[in-house]
Parts: C-alpha cells; sequence; structure tokens
C-alpha cells in the first residue's frame, strides 16, 4: 500500500522535488523583502495599527479580498500544473504521489480557502454599507473570523513545505485518509486548517445574520433590502446550519487518526460511508453558500449597469429562500452509487431537480431585467453576461447529473468535473469578480481599467470554455477524475490537449486581471465622487473609500433602491430634508487579540498535526487566556466627538 | 416591538420567582419520569423509544421557556423561526443519516 | 453600533427585559440564540453518528457495559439543579 510511497512525506521538510525546492526559494524570498520593505519605510507599526489590530468590517473585507485573490493564484497553479500533466499521453512532468496532492490542494484552497474567504470578502465590504450600518453586529468576532481563517489557511499551506501535502482528495474520503492508508501529517493538515477556518465560517455567518436582520438602516424592511443583503442572508442561514456538520466530521475523522478511535475504519466497526453521508450534508449547502452571494452581485450589476429596478424583487427573495432550505435536502447525489436504495435514491434525485426551479426563476429574472434597459457594457457587467450561459449549461448538465441511474454512468467521471467547475467557475468566480470590479471604487477610491480588464474578462471567458467543454466529451469517453496518466490510443488525447490550452487561457486572463491590478493603481481613474457607476443602493452615496463611521448620520430610507430614489427627488428638485444635527458615534475599539488568538489556534493545530501535544496545550491555554481576557475587557469601545466628525465630514466635501 | 408580558412580570414581581421553581420542578419530574420508565421496564422497546422522545421534546421545551426566555425579544422573533428551522434539519440529519446509512439492513460487525 | 439608535428611540422601552435595553444586549441575546441553532445541528449531527453506529461495537463493551446509571443520573441533577443556583443573585 502507499506507505512506502509516503514514508518521504513523513520527514519535516519535504525534500525531493525541484518544483518544491523552488518554492521554498520563493517563499524565503518574498518573506525577506516583506521584512525589508516593511523595515525600511517603518511600516511595522503601520500594519499592525492599521490592519493587524483593525475591527472595521471594511478593512476586513479587503484582507479577506488580498488572501482570496493570492489563493486563487495557488489554486490556479495547481490547476495549471495538472493539466500540464494531462496534456498529452503518458507525460512525466509530475508523479502520481504529486499529482495526488496537487489535486487534493487544488481543491481545498479554491473552495475553502478562495471561494470562502471571497464570498466573505464582499459580505464585509458590502452588507453594512448597504444596509446603512455603521459596522457589523460584532465587529471584535468579524476580526476574529478573519484571522482564524487566515491561519486556518496558512496552516494548510504549510503542508506543501512541511510534512507533506495532504492527498485523499479535497473530499478526504475515509479509509483513504485514515491512518493505516495515509500515515503523513499531511492530512492531519487538512482536517486542522479546515476545522480553524471553519470555526471563523460559522461565526461569520451568524455575524452577517444578526446584521442584516438588526441593523437596517430606520425605514429599511426587509423587502427594501438590496438583493445582495437578501443573498447574504440566505448563505447565513445555509452556513450556520451546513458548517457544524463539518466540524463533526473533520473532528471524528481526526480522532480517528491521532486517538485510534474507530468511526470511519474499514475494520472494528467502522463505517467510512458515515463520513462521505456527513461530508456531503456540509458539502452540498456549501457550493450553495458560495453561489448565493454571487447571485445577489449579479442582481446588483444588472440592476445597476441597465439602469433599472430588478425584475421580480419577490421571486428573487423567494426563490433564495428556497434554494437556502432545498439545499439542505439533495446531499446523496453526490453518492448515489454507494447504492442506498432506490427509495433514498429517488428522493434525493427528485429534491435534487426541484432546486434547479428557483435557480432557474433568477435567471429569467435577470435576463428580463436587462430587457428594454439602458445597458452599459462595463467589466463587471460583462462578467454578469458571461455567467448567464455559463450556469445555464452547468445547471443543465446538472440535472443531468440528478438523474440517479444516469449518474452511475457520470459518476466520477470528466462529465462531472466538467459541470461542476462550470457551475463554480461560471457562478462563484464569474460572480466575485464582477463583485471586485464594481465594488473596487468604493474599497479603494479608484476604478479598475475598463480595458484591461475586459481583455482579462475574454480571455478567461473562451478560455473557460476550451478548458471545459472538451471534458464533458472526454467524461463521456470514460475518462475518470483524479487519473494522473493515460495510455495514447483511447481518443482522449485532443480533447485533453485543448482543455489544458484552455486552461493556459484562464491562466493568461488571471494574470490580466493582476496587470489589471497593478496598473489601475497608479493610473486608474480616481472616484471623486464615490458615485462612479450611477448605483443604487447606499453604499454608493458615501465617499469612496467611506471613513472608518461610514454614515455620519443614519440614512432614513423609504423605498427599495433608496440611494436611486434620493436621487431622482434631487433631480427632480424636490425639497431635501434638513439634514439632523450630527451627534457623537459610537465605535468598537480596534484590538490585537484577536490576531493573537488565531495565532494560538495556528499554535495548537501545528502541535495537532505533528502530535506534538505541548505545542496544543500551549495553543489551547493562550486561546483560554485570551477569551477570559475578553471576558472581563470593559474597555471596547469609544465615541466619536462631533468636532472630530464635522473634521472629517469637511475634509470629504461633505456636510 | 413584540415583547411579552411574561418578561415584564418577571420584573416586576418581588415575590418569590416562581417562573423558575416551577420550571426547575418540571424539569425534574421529566427526568425523574425518564429514568423510571427505563428503569423499571415499564414498556416494550417500541413505545419505551417514543415516550422517552416526548419526554426530551417537552424538557427541551421546559427550558426554552422557563429558563431562556425564548419568547422575549424586541423586534420579530427571528430566534425562534431560526430554531424551528434548525428543528427541522435535526430530523433531516438524524432521521435522513439513519435511513441511508441503513442500506443492506444494519449490520452489527 | 450606538447604545441605542435608530426605531429604538422611538419605543417605550419601560417595560422591556432589562438585557434587552441597551442594542448591544439585543444583538448579543439574538446572536446567542444563533449560535444555539448551529450547536443545534452539531450535536444533532452526533447523534446521528451514534444512531448509526450505535451497533458497530466489534465485540467490545456495549451501552450496558460503558453507562454508569447512578453516575449520569447524579450528573443530570447537578446539571439542572445549576439553572436555579443563580436565582439567590437576582432576587
Amino acid at each position: 500500500m502507499p506507505v512506502g510511497v509516503q514514508n518521504y512525506t513523513t520527514h519535516f521538510f519535504v525534500t525531493g522535488d525541484p518544483l518544491i525546492y523552488g518554492v521554498d526559494v520563493s517563499i524565503i524570498l518574498v518573506s525577506l523583502a516583506i521584512v525589508y520593505v516593511l523595515t525600511r519605510y517603518r511600516k511595522w507599526g503601520w500594519l499592525w495599527r492599521e490592519w493587524l489590530t483593525t475591527v472595521d468590517h471594511k478593512r476586513i473585507g479587503i484582507m479577506y479580498l488580498i488572501a482570496a485573490l493570492l489563493m486563487l493564484f495557488r489554486g490556479g497553479v495547481d490547476g495549471l500544473l495538472m493539466r500540464t500533466q494531462l496534456a498529452w499521453p503518458n507525460m512525466h512532468f509530475l508523479e502520481a504521489e504529486h499529482y495526488n496532492q496537487i489535486f487534493t490542494t487544488h481543491g481545498t484552497i479554491m473552495i475553502l480557502f478562495m471561494a470562502m474567504p471571497f464570498i466573505f470578502a464582499m459580505f464585509n465590504i458590502a452588507v453594512p454599507l448597504q444596509i446603512g450600518a455603521r459596522d457589523v453586529a460584532f465587529p471584535y468576532l468579524n476580526a476574529i473570523s478573519f484571522w482564524l481563517f487566515f491561519f486556518g489557511a496558512l496552516l494548510f499551506n504549510h503542508s506543501f513545505v512541511i510534512g507533506g501535502s495532504p492527498d485523499a482528495g479535497w473530499t478526504s474520503y475515509p479509509p483513504l485518509a485514515d491512518l493505516p492508508f495515509n500515515p503523513g501529517p499531511g492530512e492531519n493538515y487538512y482536517l486542522l486548517g479546515l476545522q480553524i477556518s471553519g470555526i471563523g465560517s460559522i461565526a461569520t455567518g451568524i455575524n452577517f445574520f444578526v446584521t442584516i436582520l438588526k441593523m437596517r438602516a430606520p425605514g429599511m424592511t426587509l423587502m427594501r433590502m438590496p438583493l445582495f443583503c437578501w443573498s447574504v442572508l440566505a448563505a447565513c442561514i445555509i452556513i450556520i446550519f451546513a458548517f457544524p456538520v463539518l466540524t463533526v466530521a473533520l473532528a471524528l475523522l481526526l480522532i480517528d487518526r491521532i486517538a485510534g478511535a474507530h468511526f470511519f475504519t474499514m475494520f472494528d466497526g467502522g463505517n467510512p460511508m458515515m463520513f462521505v453521508n456527513m461530508f456531503w450534508i456540509w458539502g452540498h449547502p456549501e457550493v450553495y453558500i458560495v453561489v448565493l452571494p454571487a447571485f445577489g452581485i449579479f442582481s446588483e450589476v444588472v440592476a445597476t449597469f441597465s439602469r433599472k429596478r430588478i425584475f421580480g424583487y419577490s421571486s428573487m427573495v423567494a426563490s433564495m429562500l428556497a434554494i437556502a432550505v432545498i439545499s439542505y435536502f439533495t446531499w446523496v447525489h453526490h453518492f448515489f452509487t454507494m447504492g442506498a436504495g432506490p427509495g433514498v435514491n429517488s428522493f434525493f434525485a427528485v429534491a435534487t431537480m426541484i432546486i434547479a426551479i428557483p435557480t432557474g426563476v433568477k435567471v429569467f429574472n435577470w435576463l428580463m431585467t436587462m430587457f428594454q434597459g439602458r445597458i452599459r457594457i462595463t467589466t463587471p457587467m460583462l462578467w454578469t453576461l458571461g455567467f448567464i450561459p455559463n450556469f445555464a449549461i452547468g445547471g443543465a448538465t446538472g440535472v443531468m447529473l440528478s438523474v440517479a441511474p444516469a449518474d452511475y454512468q457520470y459518476h466520477n467521471s470528466y462529465f462531472l468535473i466538467a459541470h461542476f467547475h462550470q457551475v463554480l467557475i461560471g457562478g462563484t468566480v464569474y460572480g466575485m469578480l464582477a463583485g471586485m470590479y464594481y465594488w473596487w471604487p468604493k474599497m479603494f477610491g479608484f476604478k479598475l481599467d475598463e480595458r484591461l480588464g475586459k481583455w482579462a474578462f475574454w480571455f478567461f471567458n473562451i478560455g473557460f470554455y476550451v478548458c471545459f467543454l472538451p471534458q464533458y466529451l472526454v467524461g463521456f469517453m470514460g475518462m475518470t477524475r483524479r487519473v494522473y496518466i493515460y495510455p495514447p490510443g483511447l481518443g482522449w488525447e485532443i480533447p485533453n490537449l485543448i482543455s489544458t490550452i484552455g486552461a493556459y487561457l484562464m491562466g493568461v486572463g488571471f494574470i490580466l486581471i493582476v496587470a489589471d491590478v497593478v496598473y489601475s493603481i497608479r493610473y486608474g481613474e480616481r472616484d471623486l465622487t464615490g458615485d462612479p457607476w450611477d448605483g443604487r443602493t447606499l453604499e454608493w452615496s458615501l465617499s469612496s473609500p467611506p471613513p472608518h463611521y461610514n454614515f455620519a448620520r443614519i440614512p432614513r430610507v423609504d423605498s427599495r433602491d433608496a440611494w436611486w430614489e434620493m436621487k431622482q427627488r434631487r433631480q427632480r428638485g424636490e425639497p431635501m430634508e434638513e439634514p439632523e444635527p450630527l451627534r457623537p458615534i459610537h465605535m468598537p475599539k480596534n484590538s490585537g487579540v484577536p490576531f493573537i488568538l488565531c495565532v494560538a489556534f495556528f499554535v495548537a493545530g501545528f502541535g495537532f498535526v505533528f502530535n506534538w501535544y505541548v505545542f496544543s496545550v500551549i495553543g489551547l491555554l493562550t486561546v483560554a487566556i485570551c477569551l477570559f481576557h475578553r471576558s472581563f475587557d470593559y474597555d471596547t469601545d469609544y465615541y466619536i466627538p462631533v468636532e472630530e466628525l464635522e473634521h472629517h465630514e469637511a475634509a470629504l466635501g461633505r456636510t | 416591538m413584540a415583547h411579552t408580558s411574561e418578561g415584564a412580570a418577571r420584573h416586576a414581581a418581588s415575590g418569590p420567582p416562581w417562573m423558575h421553581i416551577i420550571g426547575f420542578v418540571l424539569s425534574i419530574v421529566l427526568t425523574l419520569a425518564a429514568l423510571w420508565l427505563v428503569l423499571g421496564h415499564a414498556m416494550r422497546p417500541a413505545p419505551l423509544f417514543f415516550t422517552i422522545m416526548v419526554l426530551a421534546v417537552l424538557q427541551i421545551a421546559v427550558q426554552l421557556f422557563f429558563f431562556m426566555h425564548i419568547t422575549e425579544s424586541y423586534g420579530p422573533a427571528w430566534h425562534v423561526w431560526m430554531l424551528a428551522l434548525g428543528v427541522v434539519l435535526v430530523v433531516a440529519i438524524v432521521a435522513g443519516s439513519i435511513w441511508i446509512m441503513t442500506f443492506g439492513g444494519d449490520v452489527a460487525y | 453600533m450606538e447604545a441605542v439608535h435608530g426605531d429604538l428611540h422611538t419605543a417605550a422601552v419601560r417595560d422591556v427585559p432589562l438585557e434587552h435595553t441597551t442594542e448591544d444586549g439585543q444583538l448579543r441575546i439574538f446572536g446567542f440564540w444563533i449560535f444555539i441553532v448551529s450547536d443545534l445541528i452539531l450535536f444533532s449531527t452526533l447523534f446521528a453518528t451514534f444512531a448509526v453506529l450505535r451497533t458497530h461495537v466489534a465485540g467490545g463493551p456495549g451501552p450496558a457495559q460503558l453507562f454508569d446509571v447512578g453516575a449520569f443520573t447524579a450528573e443530570t441533577l447537578i446539571l439542572l439543579i445549576f439553572t436555579v443556583v443563580y436565582l439567590p443573585g437576582v432576587m
């Protein structure tokens, strides 16, 4: 068994692979460069005061965004390495073991350390501004969530150079992920990295659920809320209900691995399928967690750039809530082939087909919003337009997969791979990139360059189809996922080669996005109005970037698309209400404790990975001390006095 | 704005905290009843299991009403809706897992 | 993040339970309820695992040998008594 193959990974540092030596060198160089720049320009204090200790949702959102883009890069490189290996029969670019590690980290990173922080970035940046709040409900917890994610991701990424990467797939099914078949620390990295960031995800779900339901500006009833906030609310409901299941599944597998239990082992009464069952109770809702916020972003973008109210607002809300609930009743379609019997498979097949209906409703609503609208093709709109055919194909192939008897044919073939990339990239990644381009001026005060952005879109979008359409085909030809090599003569060569070319085109698209960011920092159009897109929702009523307290006066809302209505009224020359006098604003204080708390989680996790329990004890004790400190810390907030507010607002050119 | 008179009464009352005492007695009674049913072999397994489940649900209700003040809230009681949805999904997880995982009979290894 | 903001100003705050009188308090209580909901799911998953693997003991000791009735009865009663021990403090 793979025991012998894996022995080399049990050494502390991973050795023997030129790719990894290259990464070692670049990690050291980049770290040295960061330390040098921070020291040279005396920025350590700035980093600590302005970023590491911040509880401001806008800054936390920006940090999520940076992390998500870095992880998109890493996951993307993993993907390109795999596509290179598969480009032609009998390639020897990667060894079997290395290939296993790469598809595992590609999947895990893309779902948990790219898609999740990317949606959280959008939550943080947009939600409080859209509902007219000054921060989230629990700003301190929000900082903890971010740092838990950050250190969970950091722990997971350490596996690449220290100890060896996990290699049982992003689903980490036992018995392959169990100790006898997978003795190195790699799987422990997976379990603990996900566990730590998962705690943060639950906290974020609770935080934004409470924020949206309790902190809306006066007059903003639920049915006057921007659709993005509705999508976040629906996603939070799913997070709250789904993530605890993952927590349990990971914890029990960890107990199997480090304490010799038999929940999921092959012998002694364990049942590996129970892990699969629990993994997908979380796993299926998870894909809706990452795609619903994208739906919300598309709704905002479509309305803004068609200069129309969104078509079918209430049906949009209803369909999102329906998706949130039904998504919980479809999980068995990931393992129809387990053979749970006709009753079980029929139930979950039908539930899966039903969930396509609300999704279809949304597609028609977006189309109807554009119908007879004055459409401006900006980059965010381009990503939205690219998404619709993408998701239609992905949805249709999804319904094909949901047919249980047919699924026995498609299961774990490249058809499945093409399907879920189509919905996850076409849905989530397109949505998040649309959101990034849309809210970029709000975050940073300048627009991303449209020309480069459009080039990036076209490279990415065309590359996407070139990459994934051949995979449907090669799936039908019998190619299964996770094969690292194939012989010539099966007819797989040409589709695989085309697919690899497409993957590189997407890579070019990503590089162009990065180039766009770098170019625009210097030359991007500055946003002086705060409303560069002629937007409809409250975030565009603020300056770009908004002051740390967001709203000097909490706006009063009396309709949907509140900011659009205000602008219309102003245009018609209707008298504006006399602004209320400013009042002192109550704000949370920055704190370094969330950062320290999460470093402690990292240390504890590292201890568990290598069974060095001294580290675990020290880490968990520090966690306890941090929690204790918070319980008795009464100095958590302050007031911004009116004079300071006036000063700030005057500096922003607002009265 | 639907806070109930129960919360107000709790503040106004200066006498013994009856709500807590009633809840405490009920929770003890429910616990001992379940214990007695099992230890005394009062029923056959299937009805016994059902009865214990009913007692457990009542126990949850007692805890929620008498100690956790589920009825108190400022604004709409969203938490009650979330708890209700939570109960539905608990059933989905537990019953669903049993249903799915007992394929081919429940084999004791 | 004002202590009392929005529509709370206009509402009568008189007969609201003490812990609901500040916005911070309300948010925390509501957040706590949502946390309870997530815990509900967490424990139900553990119960589901127990229900599925209940008979899979591989010849080891079963529930009858492992569970000590006296001990867990005492533990349950202690737990329940803790729901009222704080009463002298608030009376």
